[in-house]
């Protein structure tokens, strides 16, 4: 077994058998995502005006009529697309529920009063169902109130079959991939703030144990073995950064199994896991290094990861923070891991959007590695 | 085996370690004896290239650079802080240390299993080493020194804190290795046992040497003579005024190097003897005149 895998295993091992390690590694953070789940429960429920957006391709009378009725709708706050691929765009990035097109014929559908033929097409994501319930009721009302039908019609439902109106019009609904702005549980924000308690976790653990290893002196009879100092680092590294992926799995895994998380693509979000660790991996080195005893280390390094935490978002969602908070926000790591663990778990970022923070994240972290380093160096003379 | 010349090492304005020079033959068990803070451990630091030297040379297996692989796999080290993960079991302890120099499967197995039962660990091999008295971590501290079985040992007092019957088992283990040729670097205050077990001994103080030679040479050169005690069995003899020493009653107290041959001499002119009581110097003795302290002061 090459050396690394064999550092590596050792401390794996050595987690495993400190109780109270596992405890703050992998069961603290599922408590967290839980609890923070059923607290914000109350908070994230209805929506109480629908963003869409419309684009008019028909540009006839009927169809301004037609958009001016859902303009005026309370329940809806329309947005003029300039373009079908800016309105996906909005779509994509969850600005707006939906895109409605009003294609060209709209009018003459509606004059006609041939509904079935209604040339209107919403380009919306689908999972969002219950929104998409909404806006269909609200259509189907204002495409009704534009066809002049005789007054008694008007009133009775009944009568307007009975003539042979169709009481809803013919909605192509086209799907567009993706993007969420706000989440559909709130597990879906209590996970990814777990989820990082658990990287801090990791941190500190190791931290510690590198701590450890210098009092006990089995760092002693690891620098006197045939390795390279390298070595010997990233052996730690590694299974601190294993550890990290195990506990982002394992949320992962109970977020899918009982907590309704339903992740998007698995490569980007396998990148953000790996990057989260990563970066988490640097702190941990730097901090192993903020001061000489397991006290030192222990309290500095909660202290330290504490802030990050609550200027990172993993104590109250993002967007609940301050403005200012939220700037300094910008300069933790939890709220770079925070970010992309979101944007995967549920915001349906794609490679290139998770390109950003993921490189943020493996940026933190050597840059925290290398500085970790050679406070070891300057010591160990 | 190994060649030490002029080494030197400060921490700061500390000076640990002055211009240390001596070798080790093959096979040969080699003890560097002195007090607290002596340099003892900076000196095994040094052999297993733990610190680096301000200046001097270190030359082991005829390499110079010890924290070359080459070397390392050459040493075996039992530091003086227990370096054990007291989490893990005594046979993971082990494992995991002979994987460090690239054993493997059987013969790793092998190796550790061996280690273990030489220093009596076998029955508590799968116990945690955090159960452990601290004579068993100290023997479970030597045994992960040899399991990838090198051919120098750099033993940094590996009896303190050792009750008398772990330690007698510890001496044997050592004598054992000398037995099978390796070559030891023994540090200790334990002067009774560098006695046996050293072929040479270094008396270090301030981080120098302050004598070297065999137990023997030492003892003879440093030594001093021996305290020697007759009670006689009737009133002691009228000439005794030639003799060296004190008469109180019927005891004879005196100081010798030849102390047999005035108890020859006594014996011979038919003086009667109730006791004789001869105290030969020791390596205490000789640490005491070079030091002018014993060794645990
Ligand atoms: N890392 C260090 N930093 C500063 N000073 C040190 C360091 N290591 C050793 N020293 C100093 O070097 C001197 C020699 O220490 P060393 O540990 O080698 O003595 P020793 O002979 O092993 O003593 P002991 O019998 O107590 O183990 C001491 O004065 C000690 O204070
Ligand atoms: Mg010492």
């Amino acid at each position: 077994m090459p050396a690394i895998l064999t550092l590596a295993a050792k401390d794996l091992m050595l987690l495993w058998r400190d109780k109270a390690a596992l405890f703050w590694v992998f069961l603290f953070p599922v408590a967290v995502a839980v609890l923070f789940g059923v607290m914000f429960g109350g908070g994230l429920r209805g929506v109480a005006v629908l963003p869409v957006m419309l684009l008019d391709q028909d540009g006839t009378p009927g169809s301004r009529a037609f958009v001016k009725s859902l303009e005026e709708s309370p329940a809806l706050k329309v947005q003029h697309a300039a373009d079908l691929e800016a309105g996906d765009a909005a779509v994509r990035r969850g600005q707006v529920v939906a895109l409605l097109v009003a294609r060209a014929g709209l009018d003459k559908a509606l004059s006609g009063k041939k509904l079935d033929e209604a040339a209107l097409e919403l380009r919306a994501d689908p999972s969002r169902r219950a929104e998409l319930g909404v806006l269909r009721g609200l259509i189907a009302e204002a495409a009704i109130a534009n066809i002049v039908v005789p007054q008694p019609m008007e009133l009775v439902p009944g009568l307007r079959a009975a003539a042979g109106v169709p009481t809803a019009p013919r909605l192509d609904v086209v799907a567009v991939a993706g993007g969420r702005d706000r989440p559909r549980t709130p597990f879906e924000l209590s996970f990814p703030a777990g989820m990082a308690w658990g990287l801090i976790g990791c941190v500190a653990t190791f931290a510690l144990s590198i701590v450890r290893e210098r009092q006990a002196g089995t760092f002693l009879r690891l620098r006197a073995a045939p390795l390279s100092r390298g070595d010997i680092l990233a052996g730690k590294a590694l299974a601190c950064w294993l550890a990290c992926m195990a506990e982002l799995l394992l949320l992962l895994a109970v977020g899918m199994l009982f907590f309704k998380i339903r992740p998007g693509a698995p490569g980007p979000l396998l990148a953000a896991f790996a990057a989260s660790s990563a970066g988490f991996v640097g702190l941990m080195m730097l901090l192993s290094q903020v001061g000489r005893g397991e006290m030192a280390v222990a309290s500095a390094g909660w202290a330290v990861m504490l802030v990050l935490a609550m200027f990172g978002g993993a104590m109250m969602p993002y967007f609940l923070m301050p403005e200012w908070m939220q700037d300094l926000g910008q300069l933790s790591p939890v709220r770079w891991a925070i970010m992309v663990l979101e944007g995967t778990l549920w915001r349906g970022l794609s490679w290139r959007e998770v390109l950003r923070p993921c490189s943020t994240l493996v940026g933190i972290g050597l840059m925290s590695f290398t500085i970790g380093v050679m406070l070891l160096r300057r010591r160990a003379t | 085996m190994i060649r030490v010349r002029n080494l030197c090492k400060s921490f700061g304005a500390r000076v640990a370690v002055e211009g240390l020079s001596f070798d080790v033959d093959p096979g040969e068990s080699f003890g560097l004896l002195g007090p607290n803070g002596a340099g003892k451990t900076t000196t095994m630091h040094l052999l297993a290239g733990l610190v680096a030297p301000d200046s001097g040379e270190i030359e082991i297996a005829n390499m110079t650079d010890p924290t070359r692989k080459a070397v390392r796999r050459n040493l075996g080290i039992a530091p003086q802080v227990l370096a054990l993960y007291e989490d893990l079991t005594a046979e993971q302890n082990a494992l995991f240390f002979g994987r460090l120099y690239g054993l493997g499967g059987a013969k790793l197995d092998q190796h550790a299993a061996w280690a273990l039962d030489f220093v009596g660990l076998s029955e508590r091999k799968r116990d945690p080493v955090r159960t452990f008295s601290g004579g068993m971590a100290r023997r479970l501290n030597l045994a992960c020194a040899l399991v990838h079985n090198p051919p120098v040992l750099l033993l940094d007092e590996p009896m303190a804190g050792v009750d008398p019957q772990s330690r007698n088992l510890l001496l044997e283990n050592i004598r054992h290795l000398k037995a099978h040729g390796r070559t030891i670097v023994y540090s200790s205050h334990y002067l009774a046992e560098a006695e046996q077990l050293c072929d040479r001994v270094a008396i270090v103080d301030d981080g120098r040497i302050l004598a070297l030679d065999t137990v023997e040479d030492l003892v003879a050169s440093y030594g001093g003579p021996a305290q020697v005690e007759v009670e006689f069995a009737g009133p002691p003899p009228a000439w005794m005024g030639d003799l060296p020493g004190n008469v109180a009653g019927r005891t004879w107290q005196f100081q010798s190097d030849d102390p047999l041959g005035y108890l020859a001499r006594l014996s011979a002119e038919g003086a009667d003897f109730l006791s004789v009581r001869v105290d030969a110097p020791g390596l205490e003795s000789v640490f005491l005149s070079l030091t002018g302290r014993r060794p645990r002061d």
